[in-house]
């Protein structure tokens, strides 16, 4: 643990002297000045310039822990996939199961599935009812689409939803607008073999447009036993239209469609012969969706937005199939009411129809046809108390959905801004995770030995009802100068019914084969809490010059119902308790150098994880950009450089894998100069 | 150690020598860094604000009045900076002794929206939706030229609005703003924005 601080006061005592000298005005001011005088309006479009590290004023007024990546955040991370992005962010927990997969938490709880942690990319959720969370293999949108993504640490129930149980990621693509003019970007290194995008957005009057296409392959990690079965690569096009379609109505509509595969090795158990084999495989992944968004403003600063979705996943592999569709309607509103009050409220309705492909007798879902849903409405009212100054936010979402039939989500929040630029704000909200397949009709079954024959099935429960959680928040951010800002966040978390073993017991099966079983059900065993904090600055030292970091502290505690003391359920509250790093620390520093070379460090600590066989360790990227002209960039990035390689979660059939160092070079033309 | 230290021999003189050496490096280095610091920054980019200032001035430039406009004159050509200023000072610098339309260009900073009615631009720096309507409502039918850096700012019936893309600072056009009030903007000013809400076609060109 010194280490990382050591190193992190030796980073903010190097900079320190620095702060004091660039507060000199630049001897040449007069000289900019006279430059920019001269200037044309057109010329002024054209000259680079540094931009001030501001938060988006919407943070001010937002009474929970928000953290957002923005476009320049997002290109000098040098990261390629979504989840590598979201390790700079204070209270997520990002580790690398294998090449292709991810296991995200927020304030604990990851997992390979990420299960409380809701992903939507433009409203649409990127969740998955088959195994409750994400499948980060298909979540693919060329990074340089991307406008910013919001991280809700904390409920959003209210809100979003269920399922947003520990947090939300928000992921917002630019507007086709901004997207005007022809890219080409490509990177290739040794991990990283290929990356690349194509995109051109065009317009006809007022309707802009930008189409697009993305592939890449990624070479495996290391595994125990070098068989390097978890390759990756996609191939994704898509398009995205934005229409003022008049002065008070815009249209969006957007569209992908990707094709890929991606390796892992399971652990399968097989009747003929009896015998727990690991298979190395690919899952072929494919799908696509449509979404039209309908946004109208009234006079007076109401608004209505109208969305609807299609989203289609296909995924083959060794261990099962699955197809899914995903048909969603939503509407929101927002009006000011006398009082005021600004109230938000909408409804929505998904329909999953799904089809489970068993390709192995040993793993199961039944039935194997299934349509999911939920019809959900919510209302959340924010009063400002003393304008500008005290808002309270309440409000609930109530939903149905056919795991578990109705379920509320209620929150309360107060604002206080004592200044324009600080915030100080607290929370207290109900959140759920529903049950998915996985809880309430899985048949997984294992083999224990051949002789004689013992075999295992972890069984779904139909009965299994939802995670609960009761969450206890508060913070304070503040401009503390003019270029440094603090965030801090605090929270006590209380979970009932998490997901866990129920009580075994043994039977006897004749076919398809005759064995002794030990039936291991799915139950609402454990019970527990969380406590933590969070510490994000960000500190502009001088203007080509930035630098920020965060350092997350989270306590977790959980224990078996107790109904299920002293039974196989306390192996489940071990791994809750061991899965999350109870400390992350990052630090980043972005230098601005002349001649359009910029340069990045991120520094990473994070300690250990004893129930995932993973320690503590520290890495670092570093990432540098030339832009060469109006057109083109170069670009260099490293990662996990502090190691050739290092372990961070435990994968499918208990492998851990090394992840490696790598390097990679790529570079970017724009036809605009832009 | 609160005795009075006795006066320096030759010898513990010497011993002294060492570490001061040391420091005067560290010193040095933070000089050097301390001059290099600001030629650093000069070389380098005028920072996003420099810029949107420049651009301040430009829009009066090429924005005109109608005959028609009933709207005051002030004596003076007042850009206004509503609310908290990131602006800072290179806007002062850059409007020095500039006029527009034969008036003295001045930087004013008005906290309150309906003070600034009588400005000629207003550079509204709040980026929350609502205080932004709150501010356009005081401006409504003041011909004041309305600028933004809010992302909403056009669909929130704003005028014009910066667009950071990629390092480098743009302005798009919410026409059906401008033509509610006496405003003429020039067809250089739309040449040049990246996007232009209401209708590409440009009026009456300065």
């Amino acid at each position: 643990m010194y280490k990382p601080c050591a190193k992190y006061a030796a980073l903010v005592l190097l900079a320190a002297p620095l702060a004091v000298c660039a507060q000199r005005p630049p001897k040449n001011e007069q000289a900019q000045v006279q430059q920019l005088k001269s200037l044309s309006l057109a010329d002024l479009g054209n000259i680079q310039v540094t931009t001030v590290n501001k938060e988006p004023e919407d943070v001010w007024q937002t009474p929970a822990a928000v953290y957002v990546l923005t476009e320049n955040d997002i290109r000098r991370s040098g990261a390629t996939t979504l989840p590598n992005l979201l390790r700079t962010v204070p209270g997520v927990e990002v580790a690398q199961v294998q090449n292709n997969y991810w296991a995200v938490g927020i304030r604990g709880f990851g997992s390979q599935f990420s299960r409380g942690v809701l992903l939507l990319i433009d409203g649409r959720s990127a969740y998955t009812e088959l195994f409750e969370g994400v499948y980060w293999d298909v979540q693919d949108v060329p990074l340089d689409d991307i406008e910013r993504i919001e991280i809700v640490r904390g409920p959003g129930g209210t809100i979003w939803g269920a399922n947003a149980v520990n947090g939300v990621i928000n992921i917002i693509t630019k507007d086709a607008h901004d997207t005007q003019g022809a890219l080409a970007t490509g990177l290739s290194g040794h991990v990283n073999r290929f990356n690349g995008t194509l995109r051109e957005g065009l317009h006809h009057r007022d309707f802009y447009y930008r189409v697009y296409a993305h592939a890449f392959l990624r070479e495996p990690a290391i595994d125990p036993g070098f068989a390097g079965y978890d390759r990756w690569h996609l191939v994704h096009g898509g398009f995205r239209a934005d229409w003022n379609a008049s002065q008070r109505d815009t249209l969006t509509l957007k569209g992908n469609i990707y094709t890929g595969q991606s390796g892992q090795q399971v652990g399968l158990g097989v009747y003929q012969p009896l015998a727990q084999i690991a298979v190395n495989g690919t899952q072929d992944i494919s799908g696509g969706d449509l979404n039209l968004h309908w946004d109208h403003h009234y006079q007076g600063g109401s608004d209505l937005r109208v969305q609807a979705y299609f989203d289609r996943t296909n995924r083959h592999g060794p261990q099962f199939g699955e197809t899914r569709s995903k048909f969603d309607v939503d509407v929101v509103d927002r009006v000011f009411l006398p009082g005021r009050n600004e109230v938000i409220w909408g409804a929505g309705i998904r329909l999953e129809p799904s089809h489970f492909i068993q390709t192995q007798a040993t793993v199961d879902f039944l039935p194997h046809n299934q349509t999911d849903y939920i019809y959900s409405a919510f209302a959340q009212d924010t009063l400002q108390v003393i304008p500008s100054r005290l808002n309270l936010v309440a409000g609930t979402k109530l939903e149905y959905n056919n795991f578990s039939g109705f379920e509320y989500q209620p929150s309360v929040r107060l604002l206080l801004n004592p200044t324009r630029h600080s915030t100080l704000w607290g929370a207290v909200s109900r959140a759920v995770r529903t049950p998915g397949r996985l809880d309430q009709d899985l048949q997984l079954t294992g083999v224990i030995s051949s002789h004689p024959p013992l075999i295992d099935r972890v069984e779904g429960d139909p009965l299994f009802q939802s995670e609960i959680l009761i969450g206890y928040e508060a913070g304070y951010r503040q401009l503390l100068t003019r270029n440094l800002f603090a965030d801090v966040a605090a929270f006590h978390n209380r979970y009932e019914k998490l997901e866990g073993y129920g009580i075994p017991f043994y039977s006897l099966i004749t076919t398809p084969i005759t064995a002794t079983v030990l039936n291991v059900p799915i139950a609402n065993s454990v019970d527990g809490n969380t406590d933590g904090i969070e510490i994000a600055p960000d500190w502009k030292v001088t203007p080509w010059w930035d630098l920020k970091g965060n350092y997350s502290y989270l306590h977790i505690k959980t224990q078996p119902r107790p109904a299920f003391a002293g039974t196989v359920a306390q192996v489940n509250a071990s791994s809750y308790n061991g899965t999350s790093p109870h400390r992350e620390t990052t630090a980043q520093s972005y230098f601005d150098l002349p001649h359009g070379f910029n340069f990045n460090l991120d520094y990473r600590f994070v300690s250990r994880i004893p129930f995932q066989g993973v320690g503590s360790y520290q890495t670092g990227d570093a990432h540098a950009e030339w832009k060469m002209d109006g057109n083109w960039r170069l670009f260099v990035t490293g990662r996990n450089l502090l190691q050739p390689q290092h372990q961070e979660f435990n994968g499918e059939n208990g492998n851990r894998v090394g992840i490696r160092r790598e390097v990679f070079a790529g570079l970017t033309w724009t036809s605009s100069g832009r | 150690m609160t005795m009075a230290q006795p006066a320096p021999t030759q010898r513990s003189k010497r011993r002294i020598e060492r570490p001061a050496l040391s420091w005067l490096r560290v010193v040095l280095a933070v000089l050097v860094l301390c001059a290099l610091a600001p030629r650093l920054t000069a070389q380098t980019r005028p920072s996003q604000y420099d810029v949107e200032g420049a651009y301040l001035l430009n829009f009066g430039k090429f924005t005109q009045l109608t005959a028609a406009s009933q709207a005051l004159r002030r004596a003076t050509f007042d850009i206004c900076i509503l609310g908290r200023d990131p602006i800072g000072k290179t806007i002062d610098k850059l409007a020095g002794d500039e006029t527009i339309d034969r008036r003295k260009v001045r930087i004013v900073r008005e906290t309150n929206a309906s003070q600034a009615r009588t400005c000629a631009i207003a550079f509204i720096s709040a980026r929350d939706d609502d205080r932004i309507r709150e501010d356009l409502n005081a401006l409504a039918d003041s011909d004041v030229l309305t600028v933004s850096e809010s992302p909403d700012f056009l669909n929130d019936g704003g005028m014009i609005q910066f667009v950071i893309q990629d390092d480098h600072v743009r302005f798009s056009v919410n026409l059906d703003a401008v033509r509610k009030t006496h405003l003429i903007l020039s067809s250089q000013l739309l040449r040049v924005a990246l996007y232009v809400k209401g209708q590409a076609q440009p009026e009456v060109a300065k």
